[in-house]
């Protein structure tokens, strides 16, 4: 019972880390740093499936799931994008500095998706509501 | 005691709707979980065959509820979720359950009626 909640919180909370993994991203897209230093590296979140069953369907022989899990990578690599810029305070004395190999437009269209899905996850919230308002309705 | 009022269909149909509105939940909050498999929950052919025969009053929900993996095509990332057709399949499902709430309704407001209630 009311596990729909639980299930679709998930979702919300999914989503919300990857706006937070891009906010990120998007913070440090002109980050310059040394070369020793290495770039700042991106970051993303990759959702897992719970397996778990859901509280209402023990017993049942069949599982529904339980909503997402998530982890938070960054790119392994600090190497970035190397430029020469022999004027910039960090440079070395080559002249090369590290910044971020992160693209704003893909950054942009995976805001879109998170966006999305966590209203796509709160929609789901609103019809549970509105299915369980019609169930508390019975027998008034 | 079971007084019998509820019917069982509406009883089964009623926890299978709810069921069908987890799984639902569950395809859209992995929306963008790579390799991830909607899942479909059946209830109505084997309600609607179990109808036909008696002793279906004494019956547990679960006997009639199966979930199937979905065979949508996969993206990409071989995830196959359709946001549209789960959407689609959520308000149907509320409208579902809306209609059976209020076949069960029908059957409290005969009986209210029947005790000289209002």
């Amino acid at each position: 019972m009311l596990s729909i909640f639980n299930i679709s919180s998930t979702g919300v909370n999914f989503y919300k880390n990857s706006l937070d993994a891009i906010a990120h991203n998007v913070a440090n897209v002109n980050t310059v740093r040394t070369m020793e230093e290495g770039a700042v590296r991106r970051q993303s979140v990759v959702g897992s499936s719970n397996t778990s069953p859901a509280p209402s369907m023990v017993g049942t022989g069949g599982t529904v799931g339980a909503g997402v899990s998530f982890t938070m990578v960054q790119s392994a690599s600090g190497e970035g994008l190397v430029t020469y810029e022999p004027e910039h305070v960090l440079a070395n004395e080559d002249g090369y500095v590290r910044r971020p190999d992160i693209d704003l437009t893909t950054e942009m269209a995976d805001m879109i998706i998170a966006q999305r899905g966590y209203q796509a996850n709160l929609a789901v919230v609103q019809r549970a509501t509105e299915a369980y308002q019609a169930a508390l309705r019975l027998g008034r | 005691m079971d007084l019998g009022l509820v019917n069982p269909a509406v009883r089964i149909a009623l926890d299978g709707l709810m069921l069908r509105q987890e799984a639902i939940a569950n395809n859209v909050s992995n929306m963008s979980t790579p390799n991830f498999t909607a899942t479909n929950v059946e209830f109505e052919g084997a309600l609607n065959s179990a109808l036909a025969m008696p002793g279906i009053g004494t019956a547990t929900t679960q006997s009639f509820m199966s979930t199937a993996a979905s065979e949508a095509p996969r993206k990409q990332d071989g995830n196959n979720v359709s946001l549209e057709e789960q959407t689609l399949l959520g308000t149907e499902t509320n409208l579902r359950l809306e209609l059976t709430l209020r076949a069960a309704e029908g059957r409290f407001n005969a009986i209210r009626t029947v005790l000289g209630g209002s």
